[in-house]
């Protein structure tokens, strides 16, 4: 296993004032990767990104480079490559940063990943409520074109590529790749049935690859510094840094990047410790649609494989962390109310089975509940998993079925006692934390985790 | 409300932006509430002509998305994330703390404000989140986003503590969200041009409409054919003897325990069998945009979404 703690890689740039503008992202070697990329041949590209071991940001954690290579290169029709910036998972809040603090980064990127598989144009699917990161992209596509990096004669090369911002209008589901490119052709945001593949026809029916705005972020560096540099950290299935949106009861939380490897719990001392006086109880390791993990399994490694063995998935990298304070089946409840609503009403099982999961669970919560109840949740839920079109309804049955194998007891109190056991109250310790990392940048940093730069707090509204 | 034709040329140039025609939709509906406010029914009549699509099928997309306002509210829209990190920080009580100050979700005193619960904004760092127009604070006390919703009212909310940014009106930043001031058109346009004439040209997905149709007379495209016709009984129906001799021969099989429309569709069908072929949807009369509405149960009233 490679060095592991906090790392300074994705993010080196975050700090450097003015870096959303292209001189400054310049002078920090920005478009450095793309230049190498053109000198590439696009087949060594992929070659590169499959040997770096890069995996999907996005959720699903599929090998990036394997991905790029399925891409149907004889069509004879346009190639498209997509960016997922659709956020939405309750918990991750990893892309959007990236997307306001370093803007030039993904555009970099999309113009690594349209080389390498031949692409004539890119789309940036962008979820529409993160109006202040459209505006930085904006700009910066804006620069791109002025500079002549983007449009019919990319750095000089002669090559034709184009960048569109696509800004969506609030729909969790269009983060479903199929779903996305729906959307994006105009129509209702609902998952397609597969096959076809995005690969062979995705796009207006075209050869497709949709990628996470981090796993296209990090083809430049991989690319730039090459295999050994990316895989210094991580493990050998999961190589790499990782961007990590801490959030819950601890005292900072926000956005770390991390060495793939750190445990759960050194990210928690990472993000400032548990709240005072509260106490780790259970943690979603990837966002609310992975299985959550009851406290002892804090020890276990972030990585794919890991975090798989202990009965969860690492997901978008969001780390949810919850304390003996809070009532699990609210948070579940909570959960569930959002797959209810974010459902897009396609398949029956997600679509009706949530809104059932959602009554049960609030009658429990409210202090209304049956112990059959229970049983009723389980059955539930083996029907709704897997059997619709896309990974909503799995991601819809996690928190539940994860919290009655951990918390079943908390369940038969909360139905025994007709209330909560906890109050739900509101909480004003936390402080806003900018993003915090280790210090300048350098390309290998040192092993040990580095003193963090935390910015002053400003907890309060100016007004 | 008649768009102006300054909209008209706008809706032409984000059009123009994309190899196929439709990908602009979601785009001219921000478009269009920079105009209206929200997305009224002209809004969607606007779309639908712009993209030479049914109303329907404009209105299907526009209740789709929570961003697509339908109802007037003026400027400002508030919207509270209340998923469970913000709502342990206090998010649903700001929530409801609002909603009974403004007696429900929308209130027309002063700049005008609409007020909604939203899922995870993806600033769990800083729960719990208020947004104005998009624009992030947090977190924020019950106090702090109580004069927030009070500054918002008299049309002077404050810079967000997040990005600097004072929220424009609603108005301006769905002009901003429709991407027309984006500045990169003419690079845009000429893009999807080249794409648009390629050979083979990019077209609409043909993944699914390729599935086999076993049911008699359904359009494959599983968007209601002349069975639906003429079950819902909406125009003129003449049935189109899409079904092959095996359909046929189901519903000869199956006309002893239909009932109904069912049965009269499959007496159709096994009865004028040897008829010429009837006319195609494009040869058949067009629908009138209410029949439209009653076909596909579009609420003609703007509904609040819950």
């Amino acid at each position: 296993m490679g060095t592991t703690g906090q790392v300074s890689a994705l993010s080196y740039r975050y700090d450097v004032p003015g870096v959303s503008d292209i001189e400054v992202y310049e002078q920090h070697d920005g478009y450095e990767g793309a230049r190498r990329a053109l000198e590439m041949e696009p087949a060594d590209i992929v070659e590169l990104v499959k040997e770096s071991g890069l995996r999907g940001r996005g959720g699903a954690g599929f090998p990036t480079g394997m991905k790029l290579s399925f891409v149907a290169q004889d069509t004879g029709k346009p190639i498209y490559v997509v960016c997922n910036a659709d956020e939405g998972e309750p918990g991750t809040f990893k892309d959007r940063l990236l997307m306001e603090r370093d803007p030039h980064q993904l555009i970099e990127g999309m113009i690594v990943a349209g080389l390498a598989i031949n692409a004539v144009a890119g789309y940036i699917y962008l979820r529409g409520e993160f109006a202040y990161a459209g505006r930085q992209l904006a700009a910066a596509i804006r620069q791109a074109y002025e500079r002549g990096y983007l449009g019919a004669d990319v750095m000089g090369s002669g090559r034709r590529y184009d960048l569109v911002l696509h800004r969506g209008a609030g729909a969790y589901i269009c983060g479903e790749e199929t779903a996305l490119l729906d959307s994006l052709e105009g129509r209702r945001g609902q998952p397609r049935l597969r096959p076809p593949f995005p690969a062979t026809q995705g796009l207006y029916g075209c050869p497709t690859t949709v990628n996470n705005v981090e796993s296209i972020a990090a083809l430049p560096f991989i690319v730039r510094h090459g295999v050994e540099w990316w895989r210094q950290w991580g493990t050998e299935k999961s190589p790499g840094p990782k961007l990590m949106s801490i959030s819950g009861e601890v005292n900072r939380p926000g956005n770390y990047e991390v060495a793939l490897g750190t445990t759960v719990r050194e990210m928690i001392e990472i993000a400032g410790g548990m709240l005072e006086g509260r106490e780790l109880k259970f943690f979603c390791p990837g966002g609310s649609s992975t299985p959550m993990l009851p406290a002892e399994k804090a020890d276990t490694p972030y990585t794919f494989e890991d975090i798989q063995e202990a009965g969860s998935l690492l997901g978008t990298g969001a780390l949810m962390v919850y304390s003996d304070q809070t009532s699990v089946v609210s948070v579940v409840r909570r959960f569930t109310h959002f797959y209810e609503h974010e459902s897009c009403g396609k398949c029956t099982p997600c679509r009706e089975g949530g809104y059932w999961l959602g009554q049960i669970l609030t009658r429990i919560d409210t202090g209304t509940g049956r112990m059959e109840d229970l049983e009723l949740l389980e059955d539930l839920c083996d029907n709704i998993f897997g059997r619709a079109f896309c990974a909503l309804a799995d991601g819809m049955v996690s928190p539940v079925r994860s919290s009655l194998a951990y918390f079943r007891d908390e369940y038969v109190e909360h139905i025994r006692r007709g209330v909560s056991p906890f109050g739900v109250e509101p909480r004003r310790d936390i402080a806003v934390v900018e993003f915090t990392r280790g210090g300048g940048y350098e390309p290998a940093p040192p092993a040990t985790p580095q003193e963090l730069q935390t910015e002053p707090a400003d907890g309060g509204l100016s007004s | 409300m008649p768009f102006p034709d300054e909209t008209v040329r706008e809706a032409e140039r984000l059009i123009k932006r994309y190899p196929l025609a439709r990908s602009a939709l979601l785009p001219l509906l921000h478009l269009v509430q920079s105009v209206e406010g929200y997305v009224s029914d002209e809004g969607i009549a606007f779309c639908a002509e712009m993209l030479a699509l049914t109303k329907a099928e404009v209105g299907a997309v526009a209740t789709f998305y929570t961003m697509f306002k339908r109802e007037p509210f003026g400027e400002y829209l508030l919207s509270v994330c209340t998923n469970p990190t913000c709502q342990i920080a206090g998010g649903q009580e700001i929530y409801e703390s609002y909603v009974e100050a403004c007696g429900g979700h929308v209130d027309t005193d002063g700049a005008g404000v609409m007020v909604e619960h939203a899922e995870c904004l993806g600033i769990c760092d800083a729960a719990p989140v208020v947004q104005v127009n998009y624009e992030n604070y947090g977190p924020v006390t019950r106090d702090e986003a109580m004069q927030l919703l009070e500054q918002a009212k008299a049309g002077e909310p404050p810079e967000s503590n997040l990005s600097g940014h004072v929220p424009a009106t609603f108005a301006h930043v769905e002009r901003e969200l429709s991407g027309i001031d984006d500045g990169v058109d003419e690079h845009l346009i000429e893009a999807a041009r080249l794409q648009a004439t390629t050979s083979p040209a990019p077209t609409f997905r043909t993944g699914e409409t390729a599935v086999p149709v076993t049911h008699p007379g359904i359009d494959p495209s599983g968007h209601g054919g002349d069975a639906f016709r003429a079950a819902s009984r909406i125009g003129v129906s003449p049935l189109r003897t899409r079904a092959t001799e095996e359909d046929r021969a189901l519903a000869e099989e199956l006309s002893d325990e239909l009932r109904g429309e069912a049965a009269q569709l499959a007496e159709h069908l096994t009865g004028d069998a040897d008829q010429e072929r009837a006319p195609s949807v494009e040869e058949q009369p067009e629908l009138t945009d209410e029949q439209v509405a009653t076909a596909t149960g579009e609420p003609t009233e703007p509904t609040e979404e819950a």
